[in-house]
């Protein structure tokens, strides 16, 4: 800038200093960027967790729809790549979830599959009564098998199921254990306690025989002094090992020392029961004296203390009363016993005679036995009476039963013959007169059925053709038939009566004339092919020269035939052809009847 | 909105004040962005208007400019008649001219360019803070309808018993079991 020198224009001005936007708009728009980046990322998350918690689910249940299975696992069906490929991606949420999911329904199923082995086992254990070892190798082997089959798809899981299975397995052989501990416990202590018993119970046998085989008084001392310590020392050592405290051993002792003393009693009272000597024996310890007695008795008895000898004596009294009345009683009772059989075989003898539920031939054996009971024979008397009155006489009952079914003509000879033995002779005859009138009766019915069925017309029934089988057959004529059938059925009828059977005329002359039905369609038919093999003839040698396709029509060709007589009925039917227009119908309908059936 | 009718429907009590409070947040925000953008677009306003007086300024100093080279050239005038000079002619025209016209033109002239400048710059600054107040008010919309989505989408997610599972007139979380 030039200078000057006027003052006022000594400064000059100069261009502003410019200042521009500040920026606070693009640092708004920054963070808004942020900002819309911030919440979306916050979204995707979202939308993120839920595919997550989605894939989880969906993974879970995948899994649980396509789960391992024990049986794949055990035939093996499956290769390891199969089973890592089916138990699910390990870097997928999806797969994980699927492979927890089907780990643990396989463990479960297989946990609930060795548990319930196990159960069976003990089951098998506490009923065939398994030791302990055996048991537990058999719980031991379920585990590791199970294991095993685990460890295939999951180590893991075979390590927990292990785990699961040893607790398992553990908890049931200890449970085990324990009570089979228990029970030999018990066990050892009964049979301890029945060689106890039994030895208590045998010592007055042993004893008794003893003495009954001592030759002299001497061996009965020996006995009675050194034998019965010898056994008790014995018992002693027995009782010891079941009882360990001094109350129990000294009740056991105190129960040897009454078993001797009840010996005493039972030698000497089942010799007095053997021998009758009760009063010889009473009278000997009453008087003190001893000399006519048994010297094994009389050591005995020495043996007793006066108190003893006291109740010896009541015991003996009393076995001789219990005996005399034993024979009193023995006696009644044989009385009694002899007047109350023949009070039941009365009652059961008029039973089997009476109408409800006769019975001759039980009432004739009841009536042999009461001969034998009844000493003055009235009973035996009045019922043999009784018997021959009712042989004479038809079952009531039956009887009625009987002239009910032939009242109502459905007598039959079947039910005539099972009980005729439960009538009379007269009665009998009569039924049997009356069976013979509704077979009479059944006959002319069956009769006028026959009629009926030549009188209707069945299919294939063609009047003209039986007229003209009956003029080359005569046998095959209606008429003649009938006679036949009605000549068959009378000597049906007479052979049922004679040897006592049953007969259904209406379903025999359905038979017969079915039969007969049968017979003429038969002919019926072979008549028809006849005709139409004549038709086939006649065409062939007719017009055979004419038509070289008739060449090669079998004679049994029934349907080519008429095939060529219906293309080929202008040339060769009507006007001056070979056949006329009638022989050309009865041709057709000739074939076309072969044809049909 | 019409899918929400059964979402709302199935939510629980306390689903739905969460999701009332996030709606009344979503509002707080949208009003927040409002009232930074009126903040801003306040001070654009006030810039605009401090560029407008800046630019009065300038021109003040623009006609100083001219007043000064009056007074000057009357001065040089003067100087030269004293000194018997013809002013209109020769040194003294030169002297008018060149030393005093040519530079009082010239600060006119940047005095005025300085009051455009001050307009310019105003009103750049002024576009600037409307433009921060225009982001500021989609910040306050970001936010609502972020906060509205997670809100909507917490709800939707906690979920409840659907309309063919069968209702029995309670809600566990009714019964005090969360």
């Amino acid at each position: 800038m030039a200078r000057t020198r006027y003052p006022t224009l000594s400064s000059r001005l100069q261009i502003s200093n410019i200042r521009g936007p500040s920026g606070i708009g693009a640092r708004e728009a920054s963070r808004t960027s942020d900002l819309l980046v911030r919440e979306l990322n916050k979204m995707s998350d979202f939308f993120s967790k839920r595919a997550v918690a989605q894939a989880e689910i969906e993974g879970a249940e995948f899994g649980a729809k396509n789960a391992i299975t024990e049986k794949q696992l055990r035939d093996v069906s499956l290769s390891g790549e199969e089973l890592e490929n089916q138990l699910g991606d390990t870097n997928t949420v999806f797969g994980r979830a699927s492979r927890k999911a089907q780990l643990s329904i396989l463990e479960t199923e297989l946990e609930l599959s060795a548990r319930k082995q196990i159960s069976e086992i003990m089951t098998n254990a506490v009923t065939n009564d398994v030791d302990a070892d055996t048991l537990s190798d058999d719980l031991d082997s379920v585990t590791l098998a199970y294991s095993k089959l685990a460890f295939d798809a999951s180590p893991i899981v075979a390590q927990r199921l292990t785990a699961s299975l040893n607790t398992v397995s553990s908890s049931r052989y200890h449970e085990y254990a324990v009570k089979k501990a228990n029970e030999t416990i018990k066990i050892t202590r009964a049979k301890n306690l029945a060689i106890i018993n039994n030895n208590l119970d045998d010592l007055s046998t042993i004893l008794i025989k003893s003495v009954n085989e001592a030759e002299d008084e001497a061996q009965i001392d020996d006995i009675l002094n050194n034998k019965i310590k010898f056994m008790k020392q014995n018992y002693f050592n027995k009782v010891t090992k079941f009882a360990k405290t001094s109350k129990p051993i000294n009740d056991f002792l105190d129960k040897f020392d009454s078993e001797v003393e009840e010996f005493k009693y039972n030698f000497v009272l089942s010799n007095t029961l053997q021998n009758g000597k009760q009063g010889a024996i009473a009278r000997a310890i009453s008087t003190n004296n001893y000399s006519k007695i048994d010297f094994r008795l009389k050591k005995v008895i020495g043996k007793m203390n006066p108190d003893q000898k006291m109740e010896m004596f009541k015991k003996l009294n009393a076995q001789a009363k219990e005996v005399q009345q034993a024979e009193d009683q023995n006696d009644a009772i044989a009385e009694a016993s002899s007047q109350d059989k023949i009070v039941d075989l009365k009652v059961k003898i008029l039973e089997n005679l009476g109408e409800k539920n006769r019975d001759i031939d039980t009432a004739k054996s009841l009536l042999g036995q009461l001969k034998t009971l009844d000493r003055d024979g009235d009973d035996y008397l009045s019922l043999s009476e009784k018997l021959i009155k009712v042989q004479d006489e038809s079952d009531p009952d039956i009887y009625d039963s009987l002239k009910d079914l032939s009242d109502r003509g459905i007598l039959t000879s079947q039910a005539l013959n099972i009980n005729a033995d439960k009538l009379s002779g007269k009665d009998l005859d009569q039924l049997r007169n009356e069976l013979k009138t509704i077979q009479s009766a059944k006959m002319k019915l069956a009769l006028s059925d026959l009629t009926g069925y030549f009188n209707t017309e069945f299919p294939g029934f063609d009047p003209k053709i039986i007229d003209n089988m009956g003029k080359k057959n005569q046998f095959l004529k209606p008429l003649a038939q009938y006679k036949k059938i009605k000549a068959e059925l009378g000597r049906a009828l007479e052979e049922a009566q004679a040897e006592g059977k049953d007969i259904d005329l209406e379903k025999l002359t359905k038979n017969k004339f079915d039969n007969f039905k049968t017979t003429i369609l038969d002919k019926v038919a072979e008549q028809n092919l006849t005709r139409a093999k004549a038709v086939i003839k006649k065409v062939k040698a007719t017009i055979g020269s004419a038509f070289s396709q008739l060449e090669n029509i079998a004679e049994d060709d029934y349907s080519t035939m008429f095939e060529f007589l219906i293309s080929n009925k202008a040339k060769i039917s009507g006007g001056s052809n070979a056949f006329t227009s009638r022989e050309f119908d009865i041709f057709k309908k000739n074939l076309k009847t072969a044809l049909d059936q | 909105m019409a899918f929400m009718i059964p979402i709302i429907a199935s939510a629980s009590t306390a689903t739905l004040i969460s999701t009332g409070i996030a709606v009344a947040t979503a509002y707080a925000q949208v009003k927040q962005g409002e009232a930074t953008k009126k903040a801003y677009y306040s001070q654009a306003e006030y810039k605009r208007l401090e560029g407008r007086v800046e630019a009065v300024k300038a021109k003040e100093e623009g006609i100083k400019a001219l007043e000064a080279t009056r007074k000057a050239l009357a001065s040089v005038n003067a100087s030269a008649r004293a000194g018997g000079l013809e002013p209109t002619i020769g040194t003294p025209v030169d002297i008018g001219t060149f030393n005093v016209i040519k530079p009082g033109t010239t600060d006119f002239f940047t005095a005025r360019d300085n009051a455009k400048l001050a307009i310019s710059s105003a009103n750049a600054q002024a576009e600037d803070l409307r433009f921060a107040g225009r982001q500021a008010k989609k910040q306050g919309y970001i936010s609502a309808l972020g906060t509205l989505g997670s809100s909507f989408a917490t709800m939707a997610g906690t979920g409840g018993p659907t309309p063919s599972q069968p209702n029995y007139g309670f809600r566990p979380s009714q019964q005090g079991v969360y």
